[in-house]
């Protein structure tokens, strides 16, 4: 089984450095999603590793063999496209079958190939079919089949879901991942779906113009991000800019906006009275009530949606932040738009963060 | 002041409210359709009539022997298996104006040659030596020397050409036999049935061969130009369009001088490789069609999106097999483009062939050429005079023939499949890695510039290493004054009528309509170009309007006006529709839409398409033989100038020159126009 | 008054039946979202409204008004496509300000209305740039101000997040929603994301093969589906296939082919028949000891899939089958994958429908 290590990876387009002093590596066997906005460098990262385009400098090595210079075709690896790129004019099974021809094997191997491949994807049936009498999912998963076919440990998957329907998306995220497990490949997903990249993979590698922000596993980046972007990036968060008042044991007590305060714990004396920081809470973290004023501030409900099993306000906070809550729907019955409120942010579900030079927004933008 | 501008502003309202109606929009649109079917279409195919009108005249004409040979109007001189004859008529005084056709009929199996003079006899019956020359004959077949009437014989109306001193010899010089006589001598006794099929035998073999060479040897270089990256790229690309900046004329000039044997003239670095017409033609031919080869090719390779060669690779199929299963089969479309664009304009090329043939065997008539294709025997006919229904068989059968086998192609193109299951990795890995890749593209390279570039300019060679002749330039500037009045008057009407046929065809509601006028607009594109003429003389002629300028501004606009519409559908249908549809749910009327979101968008393409029809005119010159032989543009003038002799070669080079100058600037301005819209 | 009457409509291209006798209305001021898989007629029924498609049978009225014979122009209503369609060679403000120029406004009204709409997008800084200068959100919220700029009562959306980054389009659907609001436009909002319509909508209008499968708030969608495609469709549901054997007091008794027994909700159907009940995946409930007796059976958890706020788990019943499960996170770390759990419906949840013609499977399809 294949492990990947990228050594201080560059691509530059001209004055554009789409990938700037990448360093990777990835386990055999892993998956791995790298995640990032539109033209932050995750696609050219998964290009050079297959060889389509060369690096302006650094080096890939698939099983501690350097790839740099071979070309895509003795790479020996499985690729899934974007736009799915099924060969428009060979029926599902020639383009699964592809593979097995191109790579000179027995008929009946290469016919037990991919045969095996396209019952594991449910899509036999359609071997007949040429790409466009089948829809949507369906083309993506011969896509899948079609990779497995060249027998490859390696699969590398470049927004696999993009252009599929949301609903559709869901169902065939699950399927690759148990694909991807049950013939104990290794994968590296490229998306800009952070919610796929959590439920996919094993670990994530975060990227923002060309450079890697942070690389954890899906709960340590959704629960403990160690950067404000990662923690806005992947899931919803709320952002409290304020300062340190005062400390002690421990727990510190900052001002926000308009002489609003907040307790959070300091359990390294990590911040020391005077510090500029911003106070991070997931949604499902805060919960709102008309009673308790303990870790609370008052806030009044702006907007009311309803989320399926649970509900979100909007909130306008005394501090002239806006937040949101999410509470389940069961719990919702009290609140309406318009109503005061207090919202609780309980000490240990806060993180906290120096304030960022550059300002808070330039470092939140998705952008 | 306010009030004026409401005022406008009013009426410039109820003129858009006006021109924005539906039954308003359906009169212009009814108008433009019929103009391109009425003046387009209609005279273009009207040459089909034919078959049906000229049935009687075709059994007179066509399918007969001219007049039975007499014995005493016929000498005839044995030379083995060979005979040489000379048939004639009554020896008697005949107008030369009206009677022009004169020739010594050959049939031979070995090489000869034959000296002979000939004599007019004006009024006072004193005799001038007008013409003197020699021909080759090689091989076996049928020719004939042919004298026509020209301008030359304007001083001596009314008397008539006679031959004297006829010697004959093999090519080695041997003597055969020699005859003197006061004899007038007419035409052969070939069938013109014959001969037609011979020439256009001749011109679908020639177009054939150069379209599978266009193809073998464009596609690594439409390859190169879109899926490669290296430094000069961008003047290789250049480089590939040069041969079309060139007139067909200058080309067969130039590249006759440089491959081939031409009597009486020589460059610097004349190749002097050949004296057999046939290779010439296929070397010209390709000169001007390869660039539209590559560019076909190109252009679908620019669409054919490199995601599936990528997948094929990742797959682990090496280049070579990639572009084998995955490519060319992908590439049909881009390949009946290149295919029937090359295959057209070789079989439909008239001016730089006939230049190319007179260089050959200079001083000899056209019709006693020892080859022959479609347009060159419509050329030597109409030049000839008084061979109208020989005209319009030929150009029916060429139409006909054309537009089968065009047809043909397209299926077969269409229904051929690839070997996609059979692979050969081994040899194909092979051929992909290593030097084969760089030797591919290094002859591709060397292909360009040893079959494309060098002959397309050797002209300047030429220019520069002869000797100097005086050059009477007023008759050139006449006959580009000419020329630019019919380039700028077609450019003009393509316009008005091109770009809404365009519109129409590919934003057109009603769909079947639009298909049928996109199937029709190409037909002119392909019918070629001197058959097209003859069907335009015939239908305008039968109206007998008469008007030469018309006629040939009429034959122009029916061949350029495909270009125009071509370029702007091709702009429009890259052109997203939501454009106009947001536009119009923004509240913008559809002229409003046009003028602001459509036009900005394929100004460029209308420009280029302009430009094209514009040089495409100016350097045209079958159609224009063949509609008005009296015609007198550019290319119509420098033929001629090749035609009278090889003394006249260095006028006729200058006005190459000339032409070629601004036919490279129009296109160094499309090229600039086209930079600046990217 | 820009309510919008749709009457018995019907569009056919060749053999398919693109749009099936709709009738709908929308009320001023509304925003609808059309929901639908790919393929369902949506674009079709905005281009239908907008006159950009002219319908085979049936009647449009907007304002009452019947718009039928009006070319696009005269029917004020603005359509944002997919992809935008930004005039590439205008800049922002020539974009903004095009509807007004085309209705041949005079010059100042047109400033005032630009400059207005460009701040509420607050694009009014960038108001030189061409839209391929933008990035992708800028170039959204340029086509919305120009849209809104156009002097229409109704704004027509077609998918008009999907070009965007996950992340992105979570901030920018309510942006949307905020917008249409403030100008009090009638919108219909058309997408495949059902996810996006239960967020921010009025009303939703599930359209499936051309016709109207059901209507109603987010809520009525969501809680109370008129199908188990529905149900399937917006948020994820587990299914059971059985007979009703009896109806009970508020509730009703289905015996699945397994023969175990199931207690679900209140239905209409009688006795005998065979119905397909489905729940929920989020009111699907796990538990480590078994709490009740009612709808409880013994499974083991087979993969957990973290998502952030949420986690998903598939869980293989001892029985047979396997069903799916979303539990918050914060709870999730209670069960890990290879241990038992006890999977629980509660039976008010556990919705009752009439055996789909076809079968189950065919019912739910999605591609």
């Amino acid at each position: 089984m294949p492990e990947i290590v990228m050594k201080d990876i560059a691509k530059y387009f001209g004055k554009v450095k789409a990938a700037d002093g990448i360093d990777l590596h990835i386990k055999s066997g892993e998956y791995v999603a790298v995640l990032g906005p539109s033209g932050c460098g995750k696609t050219t990262l998964v290009k050079i590793l297959s060889g389509i385009w060369e690096p302006t400098r650094g080096d890939c090595f698939i099983d501690g063999k350097k790839v740099t210079g071979i070309p895509t075709f003795e790479r020996d690896l499985g690729y899934i496209f974007q736009n799915i790129a099924l060969f428009p004019h060979m029926t599902v099974w020639q383009n699964a079958n592809y593979a097995p021809i191109v790579k000179d094997l027995e008929p009946e191997e290469g016919q037990r190939i991919t045969q095996e491949n396209l019952q594991l994807v449910n899509m036999l049936k359609r071997k007949g079919f040429k790409p466009f009498e089948i829809s949507g999912g369906e083309m993506q998963k011969v896509g899948i089949a079609r990779a497995l076919c060249s027998g490859s440990k390696l699969l590398i998957l470049d927004e696999p879901l993009s252009a599929l329907d949301a609903r559709v998306r869901l169902d065939l995220r699950y399927e690759i991942k148990r694909l991807v497990k049950r013939k104990g490949l290794t994968a590296i997903h490229v998306t800009h779906d952070q919610e796929e990249a959590m439920s996919t993979s094993d670990r994530i590698v975060l990227m923002r113009a060309g450079k890697i922000v942070e690389v954890d596993t899906p709960e340590n980046l959704y629960n403990h991000p160690k950067n404000l972007f990662t923690a806005n990036f992947i899931g919803e968060a709320n952002f409290i800019e304020a300062s340190v008042l005062k400390c002690s044991d421990g727990k510190c007590t900052a001002e926000a906006r308009n002489r609003q305060y907040l307790e959070f714990l300091n359990p390294h004396e990590k911040f020391k009275p005077g510090d500029g920081i911003v106070i991070m809470v997931r949604p499902e973290n805060l919960s709102i009530s008309h009673k308790e004023k303990k870790h609370s501030l008052e806030g009044r409900i702006l907007n009311k949606i309803f989320m399926g099993s649970f509900m979100r306000y909007r909130i306008k906070l005394a501090t002239d932040d806006f937040v949101l809550v999410e509470v389940p729907e069961a719990d919702d019955k009290t609140f309406n738009i318009g109503d005061k409120v207090n919202v609780k942010f309980r000490p240990n579900k806060l993180l906290i963060y120096p304030q960022p030079r550059g300002g808070l927004t330039e470092v939140l933008s998705l952008e | 002041m306010l009030k004026k501008e409401q005022k406008e502003e009013s009426i410039g309202k109820k003129f858009s409210a006006l021109i924005a109606k539906k039954s308003t929009i359906k009169f212009w649109y009814g108008i433009v359709i019929t103009f391109f079917i009425v003046l387009v279409i209609v005279p273009t195919l009207f040459v089909l009539t034919y078959a049906v009108t000229g049935w009687d005249d075709m059994g007179e004409n066509i399918f007969t022997a001219p007049e039975p040979i007499t014995p005493d109007n016929y000498h005839q001189i044995d030379i083995g298996n060979s005979t040489i004859g000379a048939s004639f008529p009554a020896p008697d005084i005949i107008d030369v104006t009206n009677s022009t056709h004169w020739g010594l009929n050959v049939h031979t199996n070995s090489n000869i040659y034959i000296n002979y003079t000939i004599y007019s006899l004006d009024d006072d019956n004193a005799s001038h030596t007008h013409y003197y020359s020699n021909s080759s004959f090689s091989g076996a077949g049928i020719g004939w020397i042919n004298i026509s009437a020209n301008e030359s014989y304007n001083e001596i109306t009314h008397i008539g050409p006679m031959f004297q001193n006829l010697t004959l010899a093999y090519a080695d010089g041997t003597y055969i036999d020699s005859w003197e006589s006061d004899v007038f001598l007419r035409a052969g006794d070939a069938k013109p049935f014959d001969m037609v099929i011979d020439a256009l035998k001749v011109s679908f073999i020639i177009a054939i061969i150069v379209t599978i060479i266009d193809f073998i040897a464009g596609l690594p270089m439409a390859w190169l130009l879109v899926r490669k990256d290296f430094r000069g790229k961008k003047y290789i690309d250049t480089l590939i369009d040069m041969p079309l900046a060139v007139p067909t004329a200058a080309l067969g000039f130039s590249t006759a001088l440089f491959w081939a044997v031409t009597p009486g003239v020589d460059a610097f670095g004349s190749l002097n490789l050949t004296s057999s017409p046939f290779l010439l033609i296929i070397l010209l031919h390709i000169v001007f069609s390869y660039p539209y080869m590559v560019r076909s090719l190109s252009a679908i390779l620019h669409e054919i999106d490199t995601n599936y060669e990528v997948a094929a690779q990742t797959l682990g199929a090496p280049p070579l097999t990639v572009a084998r299963t995955i490519t060319l089969p992908l590439f049909r479309a881009g390949l009946v483009t290149g295919i029937i664009l090359c295959f057209a304009r070789s079989l439909s090329e008239t001016g730089g062939t006939m230049m190319a043939l007179a260089m050959l065997t200079p001083h000899m008539a056209e019709l006693a050429y020892p080859m022959q294709t479609g347009p060159s025997l419509i050329g030597g006919w109409k030049h000839a005079g008084g061979f109208d229904p020989q005209l319009a068989f030929t150009a029916m059968l060429l139409v006909i023939i054309t537009l089968i086998l065009l047809v043909i192609i397209k299926i077969i193109i269409m229904k051929f499949k690839m070997p996609l299951r059979k692979v050969f990795p081994g040899p194909e890995r092979l051929l992909s890695k290593g030097v084969f890749p760089k030797l591919k593209d290094a002859s591709s390279m060397i292909f360009m510039f040893f079959i494309l570039i060098i002959p397309s300019f050797f002209i300047f060679s030429f220019v520069f290493t002869s000797e100097a002749t005086p050059v009477d330039w007023s008759p050139f500037w006449s006959a580009m004054g000419f020329s630019f009045l019919v380039a700028g008057v077609v450019t003009i009407l393509n316009l008005i009528f091109g770009v809404p046929l365009a519109i129409y065809i590919v934003r057109g509601k009603n769909k079947i309509m639009s298909h049928i006028l996109d199937v029709l607009v190409n037909v002119p594109l392909i019918v070629p170009t001197s058959a097209l003429g003859i069907s335009l003389g015939m239908f305008w002629g039968s109206m007998n309007l008469g008007w030469t300028t018309l006629l040939v501004i009429s034959a122009h606009l029916a061949f350029t006006f495909p270009l125009v519409v071509r370029n702007v559908a091709g702009a429009l249908e890259e052109l997203d529709p939501t454009y106009e549809e947001t536009a119009r749910t923004l509240g913008a009327r559809p002229f409003f839409v046009f003028r602001k979101v459509m036009f900005p968008s394929i100004k460029f393409s209308i420009l280029a398409g302009a430009i094209m029809a514009f040089t495409r005119s100016l350097g045209e010159t079958g159609a224009t033989l063949s509609v008005a032989e009296e015609a007198n543009t550019v290319p119509v003038y420098i033929v001629g100038l090749v035609r009278a002799g090889s003394e006249y070669y260095y006028s006729a080079a200058l006005a190459c020159i000339a032409l070629i100058a601004i036919s490279f600037l129009t296109m160094m301005i499309m090229k600039y126009i086209a930079r600046r819209a990217e | 008054m820009p309510n919008i009457k749709i009457t018995g409509l019907n569009k056919i291209f060749g053999d398919l039946k693109a749009i099936d006798d709709l009738d709908f209305e929308v009320r001023d001021g509304e925003y609808l979202t059309i929901l639908g898989p790919t393929g369902a007629g949506k674009t079709t029924l905005l281009r239908l409204i907008s006159g950009l498609t002219e319908q085979t049978s049936g009647t449009i009225e907007i304002d009452g008004k019947n718009v039928d014979d009006l070319p696009p122009e005269e029917r004020r209503v603005a359509f944002l496509s997919q992809s935008y369609s930004l005039f590439p060679h205008m800049d922002v403000w020539e974009n903004t300000t095009f509807g007004p120029t085309a209705r041949g406004w005079n010059p100042d009204k047109v400033n005032i209305i630009g400059r207005e709409m460009l701040e509420m997008v607050h694009l009014y800084d960038r108001r030189d740039a061409l839209p391929r200068e933008l990035s992708g959100g800028m170039q959204q919220r340029n086509a919305l101000a120009r849209a809104l700029s156009a002097d229409a009562k109704v704004l027509l959306l077609d998918e008009p997040l999907r070009a965007l980054d996950a992340r992105l389009r979570l901030d920018l659907r309510h942006e949307l929603k905020r917008l249409a609001k403030a100008m009090n436009m009638t919108t219909i909002h058309v997408t495949h994301d059902q996810e996006e319509a239960l967020t921010i909508s009025d009303r939703i209008i599930m359209l499936k093969d051309g016709k109207i499968i059901q209507s109603g708030t987010p809520q009525e969608m969501f809680n109370k589906p008129a199908n188990p495609f529905i149900h399937h469709f917006i948020g994820e549901a587990n299914f059971i296939e059985g007979t009703l054997i009896r109806k009970e007091n508020g509730h009703c008794r289905i015996t699945d082919k397994a023969n175990r027994s199931f207690r679900a909700s209140q239905t209409d159907l009688s006795e005998g028949a065979n119905v397909v009940a489905g729940i929920k995946t989020e009111f699907t409930i796990l538990s480590k000891e078994k709490e009740s007796d009612v709808n409880s059976f013994h499974g083991t958890v087979d993969r957990k899939l973290f998502m952030g706020r949420f986690t998903d788990f598939e869980v293989i019943l001892a029985e047979g089958g396997m069903i799916h499960a979303r539990l918050p996170s914060s709870i999730a770390h209670k069960f890990d994958e290879g241990s038992n759990v006890f999977v629980h419906y509660s039976p008010e949840r556990l919705l009752v429908f009439p055996e789909p013609e076809g079968g189950l499977k065919a019912e739910l399809e999605m591609m």
